[in-house]
């Protein structure tokens, strides 16, 4: 029979690391509580390790998508150097002023926020523009009802110059606090339901996510 | 004292004797008597010579052998005689002496029973009925019963081919039991009273191994050695087949000679004794004779297969004169001693077998094999595979009718009967026409055989082959003549095994060697193999014979195939579609919606109303004390900035307003930057003084998603021990005390994301106790955290969402921000993309209609 260590070594470690955990919420015990305390907190050494690996990971795939020249290693190109000017700035910046100083800022407002902001402001337009496209093919009852509650959410989202339209705030509150809470609830108790059921599986060992 | 040798047994006895005191077998010829009016003319005794007749009279009917013998017979050569033998002609009595050099060591080697004892009894029976001897070499044996089946269809073909070859007289209808029963028809009805020991005579003499041709070799070796010319040149005839034809091309003369004399030769004594005499005296070699001893019998000859002598039968031979003394002698004794000596049955007694064996009697008196039997090695003990058939019957069937000896002639005169009684030459044109019919009918799905099968010495050693028409068509005046040509259905018959070894051989092989050592031999092998023969091989064209149909088919799929490999051009697209004009239409006009209210303030929308949730958020900031630390997470992205800087910069400005001590913290890398870039905005827009040293403190970033952010919320102290810049800030005075999430008096979650508020709420809230949780969210996470603010208690006590939120969060201020700000493009953005949907929808379904028709129309069109 082969023996993997990464079960022997991996699972009891999860399996006792949740265990902790999960008894901390319930068993008011100080070395219990102390435990979970200290699990946290190497959980988030490790995250931020594993940050910065994935960092680093970042930087070879795309330095060999670059020296192996395959394509779309241009934008490679750009994502190397920006990660490299960012960094040597924030180092720099940060030696002289903290991380939150101008010049980091000043990346940041110039031009990290207007890139994402231009690709929101574009799904606005595609949004709508997908919408309208869905009248080109079959219509049918579902999609009727889809176009219509979009319609009215964003119209009765909106406030007219001087008038208003009867009952559209309402049936827009109506179907928004009433339809969309009943759906987003059903999807938080399904959610709910699937992560202590993965939590359970991972306690029990039936499923491993670091591998094995 | 002269001795007289018995020709059975061969043993000495005295002169006087008549009968061999030791095997009982008769010494002395008999001699007939010939009758007064023939006894000038006909009869003939030994020593005496024939008168020789003229051309026309005899020559002509008889065969040439005969004829040859004739010749011979005019110069006619005296031979000693003494005492018994001079009865004798010399050339029977040298025959004899030389046919009984074999002389047994005792009587007891020649059991009465053996094939051997009744062949040496029929040894005088042969002595009147064979031709002019032939002596036979003793050291031939007898073949197996095999060889005896293989001899006797040779003897099939022998006269069949006699018949075609138009003989007068039908020497040997099919006499072996192999012979078809359309053959056995042509069987002459006297036939039928010949006995069963002829038969098995005739087959015990066919254990010889017969020739290729027909004719045993050790016959032929024999004839050639001992026979008068005559039978050697027939003997020395390889060709069975071109025997019938030379024979009717030579035959054909004689036999109408023949039947031309046929009267005086009834009145006289018969020709061929004289001419055997004759031939016997000269010894001088004669011209090939006719092949066939058979075929060129003597009519007298051919009279003896008439009905076979029985003692039934028996009756007074009249024409006793005719014959001479020792052959009637012979004639009237031999048939006795015969059924003496092997116990023949009466004429009847074996019907059914009577043809078979009349047949072998029949070939018995015109061949030489007879004499076989009566030499030396013939009268050996019989081989293993004689059958038992050869074994004589028993003697007391027939004892009774055997005593009178005196009737034994009368089979001679039965003989002469039949000989008038023979069919003439009609007769025999009629049987061959009759055989050429039934060559028609029995043998017409018999596959002949072709000619390039056929051995070349078929065409090239007979020239006179090459005449059959000439023969086929007997002239008028050629009475008797019978067509030689062998009809296909018999050369179907023909020994196949020869002519296929013949013609299995390669050309080159059979070829003639013209020079060289081996020069004139036949089926030399050659001296190269062909292998080495190295020749020049043949050139064959390489175009192909196509038809124009072909060829045109051929270019069809090859144009087929061709257009396969070939891609199909894509047209392009143009540059102006209706869907791309639709998407800039859309795209321009929503800019032109938003962007107008910000720069003409037109039109001038009302800002949204009020809402519990806001409300609830603008009480719990308002219930705030001073300095009291807040908690104020940044967990959004940079692309949702805009929106969610207008959301939280109300909520952040009423904070600042009633100077709470900030605590911000992320867990979003880019969170802390978010946070400074909004209090940032904040100061200037709200004009405030916070800055990091005294009012605020960002933390930074919280790693490690839900897990860190339950860790940051149980021991924030422990996970970030300090702010961005490192400096400790849990031992300001602000944050005294604060060892836990619940020590905050207020947390704000600034996020757009459901599972950061999710995590928030489900993580974080427990451990938060009392303290209050305000959600500052995007208008598209306002929907999910809203049941967790519809709860009781309450996981979210106030909630700001989207830019209707921070409108109404700033109204309820009385600070108009960012959020009035853009409200109006907001709410004019939304309302434009709802037209915009509507319409392009319409314009959709209807180009989608008129699309659907044209298919339609198209397809009806087509239909």
């Amino acid at each position: 029979m082969r023996v993997n260590l990464r079960n022997l070594l991996f699972a009891p470690i999860a399996i006792i690391s949740g265990a902790i955990v999960l008894l901390g919420y319930f068993v008011e015990w100080d070395l219990l509580v102390n435990l979970r305390i200290e699990l946290l907190r190497g959980a988030v050494i490790l995250a931020a390790v594993a940050l910065f690996v994935g960092i680093v990971n970042l930087w070879k795939v795309h330095w060999r998508k670059f020296r192996e020249q395959k394509s779309g290693w241009v934008y490679s190109v750009v994502l190397l150097v920006s990660l490299v000017l960012a960094f040597l700035v924030l180092i720099f910046a940060g030696y002289l002023d903290g991380p939150g100083s101008e010049y980091s800022l000043w990346l940041f407002n110039n031009i990290q926020i207007p890139i994402e902001a231009s690709l929101m402001a574009v799904l606005a337009v595609v949004l709508a523009y997908a919408c309208a496209r869905m009248f080109h093919r079959r219509i049918n009852v579902f999609m009727l009802i889809f176009i219509g509650t979009v319609l009215i959410v964003l119209v009765g989202s909106a406030t007219f110059p001087g008038f208003e339209i009867p009952g559209l705030r309402e049936f827009r509150s109506w179907i928004t606090q009433v339809w969309a809470l009943a759906g987003v609830r059903g999807i938080l108790i399904g959610v709910a339901l699937g992560v202590v059921g993965t939590g359970l599986r991972i306690l029990v060992g039936a499923d491993r996510p670091y591998g094995g | 004292m002269s001795e007289v040798r018995c020709p059975m047994c061969g043993k000495p006895n005295p002169a006087d004797q008549e009968i061999c005191k030791f095997c009982q077998a008769r010494l002395l010829p008999l001699q007939v008597t010939p009758s007064s009016e023939d006894t000038s003319d006909a009869s003939i005794g030994p020593g005496e010579t024939l008168p020789p007749k003229s051309e026309d009279e005899s020559g002509g009917s008889l065969p040439d052998w005969l004829n040859s013998l004739r010749q011979q017979e005019e110069d006619p050569e005296p031979l000693p005689e003494s005492g018994e033998d001079e009865t004798l002609p010399d050339w029977l009595r040298d025959l004899r002496e030389r046919s009984f050099e074999f002389t047994p060591e005792s009587d007891d080697e020649l059991p009465k029973d053996s094939p051997s004892a009744f062949v040496a009894a029929d040894n005088e029976l042969s002595e009147w009925l064979e031709t002019p001897s032939t002596t036979f070499d003793t050291n031939e044996d007898f073949g197996t019963e095999e060889e005896a089946v293989e001899a006797s269809d040779v003897e099939d073909s022998d006269w069949l081919s006699r018949i075609i070859s138009g003989e007068t007289t039908p020497a040997e209808p099919g006499e072996s039991d192999g012979s078809p029963e359309w053959l056995k028809e042509f069987e002459p009805a006297s036939m039928e009273g010949e006995t069963g020991t002829e038969s098995s005579v005739r087959d015990t003499e066919e254990g010889g191994e017969p020739s290729e041709e027909g004719v045993p070799d050790w016959l032929a070796r024999e004839m050639a050695a001992v026979a008068p010319q005559a039978f050697r040149g027939r003997v020395e005839n390889e060709d069975w087949e071109s025997q019938g034809d030379l024979e009717g091309d030579e035959v054909g003369g004689p036999l109408e000679k023949t039947s031309e004399a046929a009267e005086d030769e009834e009145e006289e004594f018969p020709d061929w004794l004289s001419d055997l005499e004759g031939e016997a005296l000269q010894e001088e070699p004669a011209h090939p004779a006719p092949e066939s001893g058979n075929q060129e019998l003597p009519d007298w000859l051919t009279q003896e297969t008439v009905p076979a002598s029985t003692p039934e039968n028996i009756e007074p031979l009249e024409d006793e004169e005719k014959m001479p003394d020792w052959l009637s002698e012979l004639d009237a004794e031999a048939p006795d001693r015969l059924v003496q000596e092997i116990g023949m049955p009466a004429s009847g007694e074996y019907p059914a077998e009577s043809s078979d064996e009349a047949d072998s009697l029949d070939r018995i008196d015109g061949s030489d094999e007879l004499h076989e039997l009566t030499t030396a090695d013939s009268l050996e003990p019989p081989a293993a595979g004689i059958d038992e058939g050869l074994s004589p019957k028993p003697a007391v069937e027939v004892d009774g009718s055997m005593e009178d000896v005196g009737d034994d002639l009368s089979w001679l005169d039965e003989l002469e009967a039949a000989f008038q009684e023979m069919p003439s030459e009609e007769d025999v044109s009629a049987l061959q026409l009759g055989s050429q019919e039934l060559e028609g009918e029995a043998f017409s799905d018999l596959e002949p055989v072709p000619d390039d099968e056929l051995p070349d010495w078929l065409f090239e050693e007979h020239p006179e082959a090459e005449e059959p028409a000439t023969l086929q068509t007997p002239a008028d005046d050629e009475e008797g003549l019978a067509p030689a040509d062998l009809p296909n259905w018999l050369e179907a018959m023909r020994p196949v095994a020869a002519v296929g070894v013949t013609a299995a051989m390669p050309d080159d092989i059979s070829e003639v060697v013209s020079a060289g050592p081996l020069a004139g031999l036949r089926g030399v092998l050659p001296a190269e193999p062909d292998i080495a023969q190295v020749q020049k091989p043949p050139a064959y064209s390489l175009k192909l014979n196509v038809t124009d149909l072909q060829r045109s088919q051929a270019e069809l799929i090859a144009q087929l195939l061709k257009s396969e490999g070939r891609s199909r051009s894509v047209p392009g697209r143009p540059a102006i579609t209706s869907q791309r004009v639709l998407r800039i239409s859309i795209a321009i006009v929503l800019i032109l919606a938003i962007l107008l209210p910000l720069t003409f303030g037109i039109p001038q929308v009302d800002l949204p109303g009020l809402t519990p949730q806001v409300t609830s958020a603008n009480q719990l900031v308002s219930s705030l004390a001073a300095n009291a630390p807040v908690l104020l997470a940044f967990d959004y992205e940079p692309g949702l900035s805009g929106e969610m800087e207008a959301v939280a910069a109300p909520v952040v400005d009423h904070l600042m307003i009633r100077g709470a001590y900030l605590v911000l913290v992320s867990t979003v890398p880019t969170g802390p930057l978010q946070a400074e870039r909004l209090i940032a905005q904040v100061n200037q827009s709200g004009g405030h003084q916070y800055n990091s040293s005294d009012r605020y403190v960002n933390l930074g970033f919280v790693p490690g998603g839900p897990a860190g952010l339950l860790g940051f919320a149980e021991t924030p102290q422990q996970i970030l021990p300090t702010d961005m810049d490192g400096n400790a800030i849990w031992t300001n005075p602000y944050l005294q005390g604060v060892d836990t999430l619940s020590k905050f008096k207020l947390i704000v979650v600034a996020t757009e994301k459901s599972d950061t508020a999710r995590a928030w709420v489900e993580q974080v809230r427990p451990i938060l106790l009392d303290t209050p949780l305000v959600v500052v969210a995007s208008a598209q996470l306002e929907p999910v955290i809203y049941p967790y603010y519809e709860t009781i208690p309450r996981q979210v006590h106030g909630m700001v969402g989207g830019l209707a939120g921070g409108a109404s969060y700033e109204t309820l201020q009385g600070r108009p921000g960012n959020a009035s700000g853009y409200w109006a493009s907001f709410s004019t953005g939304l309302v434009v993309g709802g037209l915009l949907i509507i319409l392009g929808g319409s314009v959709n379904v209807i180009t989608s209609l008129t699309k659907r028709d044209k298919r339609e129309t198209l397809v009806e069109d087509g239909s």
